[in-house]
């Protein structure tokens, strides 16, 4: 089954037992991990993707994913997704974090009658702008990250 | 003609004093947004939950949904919180549609790059 797993002449062996798939070679086992992350392994080993997915297989099918890491989430060997996912909602947290913050110091503003004092609520109505643009944003996270 | 695009004090939208009666109309059209939206999430999040990910032509049209769904919240977004809705016709279609075919085209492109990263990964080497 996992015969093209590995191709060259590269000094690495798969071991295939009944209950494990290991990759050994250059005096150490290669952990599915560094598989992973170092597309080529030493010596010009070629891994293709299917193939990896059939010993990612192997390897999680007692294991459990939970949540979504950077060397772990639900699409296996995937790390672009992890990659792209943090990068995509850690800004955006950064963003509503910012926002609140904002709206906190408004509300504060609100309570100080400063609105009433200056005549116009143009601060208001731009913080409002900002808060709804994030609001806006969190809508195509959600459905591109979460939902489809 | 007079002139309509002069800013003076009595047409300045900033400067308008909404009395307690208009006010009570905004705060409920306010509601009843946040409450279609929030229908139109919940349902979309039901959707995700009984539906199982496949690449089954159920699905696809499910996502196709979520997508539609999610430009119509996105324009509810910015009609109403955004007070676009209060600007005159010709306004809102100058803003609304090179944004909805400037998101049409974003999302196409999405799509197209994520499909050839997949088939990348499909051939790893």
């Amino acid at each position: 089954m996992y015969e093209d797993f590995l191709a060259g002449d590269h000094g690495i062996t798969l071991t295939e037992t009944a209950q494990s798939v290991s990759i050994s070679g250059h005096g150490h086992e290669y952990t599915l991990d560094e598989l992973m992350v170092n597309k080529y392994i030493e010596n010009s080993a070629i891994v293709t993707g299917a193939d990896m997915m059939k010993l990612w297989n192997a390897q999680s099918e007692n294991s459990a994913v939970f949540g979504a890491n950077m060397n772990q989430n639900e699409y296996g060997v995937q790390q672009q997704y992890a990659n792209f996912f943090f990068f995509i909602t850690g800004f955006h947290g950064f963003h509503v974090f910012s926002g609140v913050v904002i709206n906190l110091i408004i509300f504060l503003m609100v309570l100080k009658g400063r609105f009433d004092k200056t005549g116009h609520y143009e601060m208001v109505e731009k913080v409002g702008l900002y808060w709804h643009f994030v609001d806006l944003v969190w809508l195509f996270v959600f459905t591109f990250f979460y939902l489809v | 003609m007079e002139r309509d695009d002069l800013i003076v004090n009595e047409s300045y939208a900033l400067n308008n004093h909404h009395d307690e009666e208009a006010g009570k109309a905004i705060r409920k059209n306010i509601w009843k947004v946040t409450g279609l939206l929030t229908v139109i999430t919940i349902f979309e999040v039901g959707m995700g939950i009984m539906f199982k990910r496949s690449g089954e032509w159920t699905w696809t049209a499910i996502k196709m949904g979520f997508i539609i769904l999610t430009l119509v919240k996105a324009g509810y977004i910015v009609l109403s919180f955004m007070h676009l809705g209060e600007e005159r016709k010709n306004l809102k279609l100058v803003i609304l549609v090179p944004y909805f075919i400037f998101i049409a085209y974003l999302i196409f492109i999405a799509l197209t790059e994520g499909l050839a990263h997949f088939g990348a990964f499909e051939t790893w080497h």
